[in-house]
């Protein structure tokens, strides 16, 4: 027999009620939250696009009267960072040039650190992991010194080669700085995520690579990389965010016209002198913050499975 | 005079010996079946021979040169392994040139080799296909299916 007895319809009813109402909870509490976590962006997004004296007048939630991206014009190309005046672009390229190779030689060296700290074991390769693992518990602070003594040891190199053979070859430049320390820094973290990843990667496909006759460099480029694109995507993503964002380094390492974004926006913002003009500052958070968001947008659904191909053993 | 010689073979790891004195002879065109419990050293075995595991002692000779300190590639042997150890990013016909390709075989002879052994083991239409995901390991109910050629291919091309 299958037809459903009344009594069973009766009891499936209430359940069926009972579910609907769980999921308007739900609901109810991710569109909360949702909008709690918006209301800043919008706020910034409205005000950035309302001229000085809509924003002077008073309701900061009121849609603008008069659109204006004069703010964000100016923002970009004539406000004032410190004594200068030409607005944010040069910093926003100061940031771009520091991030792109600085992410990029940290992920590839951690990515060649775990192929290492898996594949290619060597006595004491623990030890070796634990002590970088170490290094994601550094804070920040405490490598200020000892970087800023080495970075001087590295600039006064630059001078002696600028006077022996007039290049530098970029020791003591600012942004090669920048990007020393931030490789430095990532280390830890990108090689952790990578011998994660490739501890769960097979060892037989290495061991027939091997009797094909591949080198190191040839298993590593032809077996191994092909195959780590969510970790790649979580590496870039997460190297991309915390060196973009980062301040300390940058206001310590990089001042004046070589700073990144983040110093630049904190110089606009916290003048001293003159208006604030609120409609400025909001557009240049905004492109300061934008390259982070193009990235969660663009690669954010392929960050949450990655995660999960590290997390769980095939 | 045997094919394979192996002489008092001895493996350590660590502490632990696994391989106590393996002598063996096989000769050419022979079959060599090792059985026994899980975990007294088949593997291990198969390994020293193919130079994926360094031994502690003993020799191994192969038509009388010795091949103790061979690397793998520079001993002409092959191996199909139990996973199969397929290259994920790679299709089947990529899978069974690869060890070619990395002998400096070049392309067209590759071709032509792939696609001899493709029909004689009846893969032909897998050979641009991606092998079966090798990193989950195969799943058991394929476990023999017409991918199995695959490995097998890849080792007769040697």
């Amino acid at each position: 027999m299958s037809a459903v007895t009344p009594a069973a319809i009766m009891r499936a009813h209430p359940t069926r009620r009972s579910a609907w109402r769980s999921r308007i909870v739900i609901y109810g509490l991710l569109i909360f939250f949702a909008v709690l976590y918006l209301m800043p962006l919008v706020v910034m997004v409205m005000t950035s696009l309302k001229p000085m004296s809509e924003i002077t007048g008073g309701n900061m939630f009121e849609l603008p009267h008069h659109l204006t991206f004069a703010p964000w014009i100016k923002a970009w190309g004539t406000t004032c960072v410190g004594l200068t005046c030409a607005g944010i672009k040069g910093y926003f390229w100061n940031s771009i040039k520091m991030v792109v190779p600085a992410v990029f030689i940290s992920t590839m060296l951690g990515s060649l650190n775990g192929y290492v700290l898996t594949k290619w074991r060597f006595a004491g390769h623990r030890l070796v992991f634990g002590l970088m693992l170490f290094a994601c518990f550094i804070p920040y602070q405490s490598v200020l010194i000892p970087m800023a003594v080495i970075l001087g040891k590295l600039g006064s190199i630059g001078m002696n080669m600028q006077d022996l053979t007039g290049y530098s070859l970029g020791f003591g430049n600012p942004t090669v700085n920048l990007v020393l320390v931030h490789v430095v820094y990532g280390l830890g973290f990108t090689t952790l995520f990578f011998r994660n990843y490739y501890e769960a990667f097979p060892t037989e496909l290495i061991k027939a690579a091997q009797i094909d006759g591949a080198g190191f460099f040839q298993i590593f480029r032809r077996i191994m990389l092909p195959s780590s694109a969510p970790i790649f995507i979580v590496t870039v993503i997460y190297q991309f965010t915390n060196i973009w964002n980062d301040f300390l380094f940058g206001s310590t390492f990089a001042a004046g016209d070589n700073a990144p974004m983040t110093v630049a926006l904190n110089n606009v913002v916290n003048t001293s002198t003159g208006v604030i003009e609120y409609n400025v500052n909001m557009a240049a958070a905004i492109i300061a913050a934008a390259p982070t968001l193009i990235v969660y947008v663009v690669a954010g659904r392929y960050f949450v499975r990655g995660l999960m191909a590290g997390a769980v053993k095939g | 005079m045997a094919f394979l010689e192996i002489n008092a073979l001895r493996k350590r790891f660590g502490a632990v010996e696994i391989l106590k004195g393996i002598d063996l002879t096989l000769d050419k065109g022979g079959f060599l079946v090792l059985v026994g419990p899980s975990g007294c050293g088949k593997s291990t075995l198969l390994n020293t021979i193919a130079g994926l595991e360094a031994i502690s002692s003993g020799t191994i000779s192969v038509d009388g040169q010795e091949i103790n300190d061979l690397h793998p590639s520079k001993r002409d042997i092959a191996m199909v392994f139990q996973s199969y150890a397929l290259y994920p990013n790679m299709t089947v016909a990529e899978n069974i040139a690869f060890g070619m390709e990395m002998r400096g075989v070049p392309k067209a002879e590759r071709d032509k080799a792939v696609a001899e052994v493709a029909k004689t083991l009846q893969i032909v239409p897998l050979a641009g296909a991606p092998p079966q995901p090798a990193i989950r390991g195969p799943a058991p109910a394929r476990r023999h299916g017409p991918r199995f050629g695959a490995p097998a291919a890849r080792v007769s091309v040697r």
